[in-house]
């Protein structure tokens, strides 16, 4: 017992104190910066060097950070240009403030389009179903430690639960796979209303590297409206909770 | 005036020969309805005297044979009209389907038989003499083994109620001999009343035990059970809820009765019956979690409530023997409300079995499922009976377990400590009973009510018609009646225990205790409605969506495969009680050979434990030893003569030789 007492001491203080004030190491690949619009031909080189496409040229250079695999494959060919911070709070719901455009100094989220239902009900309490429809696991590990002792988003009444049932929406990792499409869509109907739609990582924002394969499905996104989007090759479990309290207004 | 009651009742049971279909049955719920009327008249003339009733019959063999009515006589003829009118009622609409292929001799044989079988128990409730006893205990078999073989095209009912046949002669021979040797000792005739004389003068336990293994093969306490189990299942389910109700408790009766006579040997008595009761109890409701047809694990549970109906005799017997009338009128009172409330709760739970055995054609629970959906009126009474038997307020059960464990409570205050330990064990042994007993019937209810069908045996049930519901419905206003408004029971069990007990004083204190519970229980219900009520009112403004139960939305198969099994829901109590249970597997072991194996199957199957040694092996080395014996049997009619020959000349010999 004593022994316990001991080991509880040691460990200190386990739990981040102030989840949005927290600072991240500044090797963690967060939200990019442009700082000069790169030339004809950099813009050219940098669309071929890109894994996932995600380099958008109509109105001007930008990085779409929903396509994006945080590779910095671009940062480092062009480092004058393109520079990775570590801001983690680049989570939004409206799919247009995911480009990155130069000038930006955040990601943008968009009060309007927040259905109030949300900001009624799951202000003090969000309680998630996790579906990985064909994800890789990473971003369902992240998941799994923003619940942990040192993240520990239960402090604001979020939490992942065990049926469709208990849950106030789902959140969706993967690029949702032919072989999933189905299940997805029994979890959904299962989710008693008025529910939340949360897209969680890159695979399941824009399909990733997957998205022309033929053995991805992605028809149950047009159906109903995605409630938040949130990047990240894979997520940071801070960028998560960070948007989910924005989401519910906390 | 006797015999024209006489004449009524047997003109109209040989009248059910003579009409069409239709009309038998009328005639036979008319009689019963009748004999029901007068015996109840003449229950309630006992219940207000000291003395018993008593009415002279006729004469036989030079005695005179009347029926004598006590407190005790009286509450065993409501017991059994209360539910031979039910199982009446309810057969109407039990045996319709049955009506167009039986023939109208045999429908008449049926009506006939449970006419003749209502008779029978009422006139053994009432007799005391000893051979008309005798011969309507005989009648009583005989008719219910008419009653039990009435599907008699399925091989397995004929023999299940030819076992049950010769179980109920092995315990009539028990009985006949206890009887012999009363009367032979004291002198008197055989009947009841040498019985007085004979306690007097010689020893009690040895006859008793006589007695008890005669009555106690009746009433189904186990090691002497293993007729119930096959019974059970292979009578139709308005039989199967009378035997469990009232058949198997004129066994109890008869003990208790044997009881009312003894002074003596009284405190190894009543260890004896609360020993014997305890191992019941627990055996029976643990070997029923294992079933998977559902009328034999209703069996069991008759089984489980005759231990709990034992313990608290057992009770009341020890607390004659200590001369602590708490003990013993409480005790008794407990055991007796007890065969109420269980010919009550069983009869229900039968009942509704017979309903979903009507719409589904199937006993076994793993074939089912998502019946409630269906079956919304059986699956509530189902549910009804399934919170009583396993002894929940507000239900009649709760109350009669309470009276029990107040016996053995109060009673533990003043004991020394042998007592003591053995009142404990009876409280742990109720404790276990009823926990377990909670476990087996939500394993029952929720596999054949909830989630979703098992296979498409239930793809074309509904609900039953209201024929079959009535009755139910009568027996679950009785059942919510005695436990909410348990002190109107009081008075009448104290007559009774006051058989036993000069001082029922202590039962007539619990009318306090009795009062609290009920206010409080029906404030409870009064809460829920409430509640439910408000839910009710919420849930209409609000829009609600009806989907299709949640399966962990598995697309690979049916999702009713992934819901409990009763074999997994039951396993933990399996694997702890493997010894009684005796599971057995049959599988097709998987050979080096098979580098691609084929089809393989796996079976799982239970047997009771004290059938297979105590009736299966004897009975099956008996078999083969005849078998051996049957060489001689050649059918050779030349070997016959052969035989002959040598018995004539080994009877000359010996003849000659002036042996004999």
């Amino acid at each position: 017992m004593i022994k316990e007492i001991k080991i509880l001491k040691q460990h200190g203080i386990q739990y981040v104190p102030d989840l949005k004030g927290a600072v991240l190491t500044p090797l963690f690949r967060g939200r990019p910066v442009i700082k000069e619009q790169p030339s004809e031909a950099e813009t050219e080189m940098l669309i071929r060097l890109c894994p996932s496409d995600a380099i958008v040229t109509v109105g001007g250079f930008g990085i779409d950070i929903g396509k994006c695999v945080f590779c910095k494959e671009c940062a480092l060919a062009c480092p004058n240009k393109i520079e990775f911070t570590n801001d983690y709070k680049i989570a939004t719901n409206d799919l247009n403030n995911l480009i990155v455009r130069q000038g930006d100094s955040e990601i943008k989220f968009n009060e309007e389009k927040i259905r109030p239902e949300v900001r009624k009900l799951f202000k003090n309490a969000l309680k998630l179903r996790q579906v990985s429809a064909g994800g890789d696991n990473s971003c369902e590990f992240e998941l799994n430690a923003s619940g942990n002792v040192n993240f520990d988003m239960g402090r604001y009444g979020i939490e992942f639960v065990a049926s469709p049932r208990h849950a106030d929406g789902i959140v969706i990792t993967g690029p949702i796979t032919e072989n999933m499409a189905e299940a997805l869509q029994i979890c959904w109907d299962a989710t008693p209303g008025p529910k939340v739609l949360i897209l969680v990582g890159t695979d399941a924002i824009s399909g990733g590297m997957f998205k022309n394969s033929p053995a991805v499905k992605r028809e149950f996104l047009d159906k109903y409206p995605v409630d938040l989007y949130v990047p990240g090759n894979p997520a940071h479990p801070l960028t998560f909770i960070n948007a989910v309290l924005r989401l519910i207004g906390k | 005036m006797n015999e024209i009651i006489f004449i009524i009742i047997a003109v109209s049971a040989l009248g059910i020969f003579a009409l069409p279909k239709r009309s038998q049955y009328y005639l036979m719920l008319g009689t019963q309805i009748f004999l029901a009327a007068l015996t109840g008249y003449l229950m309630y003339l006992s219940f207000n005297r000291i003395e018993p009733l008593q009415i002279y019959l006729f004469d036989l063999l030079g005695n005179d044979v009347s029926l004598v009515i006590d407190s005790l006589s009286a509450f065993f003829i409501f017991v059994i009209n209360i539910t031979v009118l039910t199982g009446a009622l309810y057969a109407k609409g039990y045996l319709k389907p049955y009506l167009r292929d039986k023939t109208r001799l045999e429908m008449a044989w049926h009506y006939f038989n449970f006419l003749i079988l209502h008779i029978s128990l009422l006139m053994v409730a009432m007799l005391r003499e000893g051979i008309s006893f005798l011969v309507f205990w005989e009648l009583m078999s005989v008719s219910v083994f008419f009653l039990i073989i009435f599907e008699s095209e399925k091989q397995e009912n004929k023999e299940a109620g030819i076992k049950f046949l010769i179980q109920m002669h092995v315990a009539f021979y028990f009985i006949i001999a206890a009887f012999i040797i009363c009367s032979i000792a004291t002198g008197q005739n055989i009947g009841f009343e040498s019985l007085e004389q004979y306690f007097k003068d010689y020893p009690a336990f040895p006859v008793f035990l006589l007695f008890f293994i005669g009555f106690g093969i009746k009433a189904g306490f186990i090691p002497l059970h293993t007729w119930l189990i096959h019974a059970h299942p292979a009578a139709p389910s308005h039989i199967s809820g009378i035997m469990s109700g009232v058949i198997i408790k004129m066994g109890i009766y008869g003990i208790v009765r044997v009881l009312t006579y003894i002074h003596s040997d009284l405190m190894p008595i009543g260890v004896f019956i609360l020993i014997i009761s305890i191992i019941s109890g627990i055996f029976g409701v643990t070997i029923a979690i294992v079933q998977h047809d559902y009328k034999k694990l209703l069996a069991y549970h008759s089984i489980e409530n005759i231990g709990i109906i034992g313990i608290g005799i057992g009770i009341g017997v020890m607390g004659l023997a200590i001369n602590n009338p708490v003990l013993a009128s409480l005790g008794f009172a407990g055991g007796l409300l007890h065969v109420l409330n269980h010919a009550l709760f069983k009869s229900l739970l039968f009942y509704a079995a017979g309903s979903i055995y009507q719409q589904t054609h199937t006993r076994n629970i793993e074939n089912l499922g998502g019946l409630m959906k269906k079956m919304p009126s059986t699956a509530v009474f189902f549910l009804l009976g399934a919170a009583a038997i396993s002894g929940l307020p507000p239900f009649n059960g709760f109350i009669s377990e309470f009276l029990i464990y107040t016996s053995l409570f109060k009673s533990l205050m003043v004991s020394d400590s042998i007592l003591s330990v053995t009142l404990l064990a009876g409280i742990v042994a109720l404790a276990v009973i009823g926990g377990l007993a909670v476990f087996c019937f939500t394993k029952v209810f929720s596999i054949i009510f909830l989630g979703t069908a098992r296979s498409d045996k239930t793809r074309h049930s509904h609900e039953v018609r209201s024929s079959m519901l009535f009755p139910k419905f009568i027996i679950a206003i009785l059942i919510i009646m005695i436990g909410i408004m348990p002190f109107m029971m009081l008075r009448p069990m104290s007559f009774v225990a006051g058989v036993f007990v000069d001082d029922t004083s202590s039962l007539r204190d619990m009318t306090g205790t009795m009062s609290g519970i009920s206010l409080s229980l029906s404030l409870l219900i009064v809460f829920i409605g409430i509640l439910f009520f408000i839910k009710l009112k919420l849930s209409k403004v609000r829009h609600t969506d009806i989907g299709s139960t949640w399966g962990c939305a598995y697309t690979g198969s049916d999702p009713a495969l992934h819901q409990y099994s009763a074999t997994s829901y039951a396993e933990y109590i399996i694997m702890k009680a493997k010894i009684l249970v005796g599971v057995k597997k049959h599988f097709r072991y998987l050979t080096k050979e098979n580098i691609f194996p084929g089809e393989s199957y796996f079976k799982t199957g239970s047997s009771d434990v004290f059938e297979d040694n105590l009736v299966s092996r004897p009975a099956g080395g008996l078999l083969s030893f005849m078998e051996k014996i049957a060489v001689f049997q050649t059918g050779n009619i030349q070997h016959y003569l052969l035989y002959a020959i040598v018995f004539v000349i080994v009877i000359s010999i010996i003849s000659i030789f002036g042996i004999i």
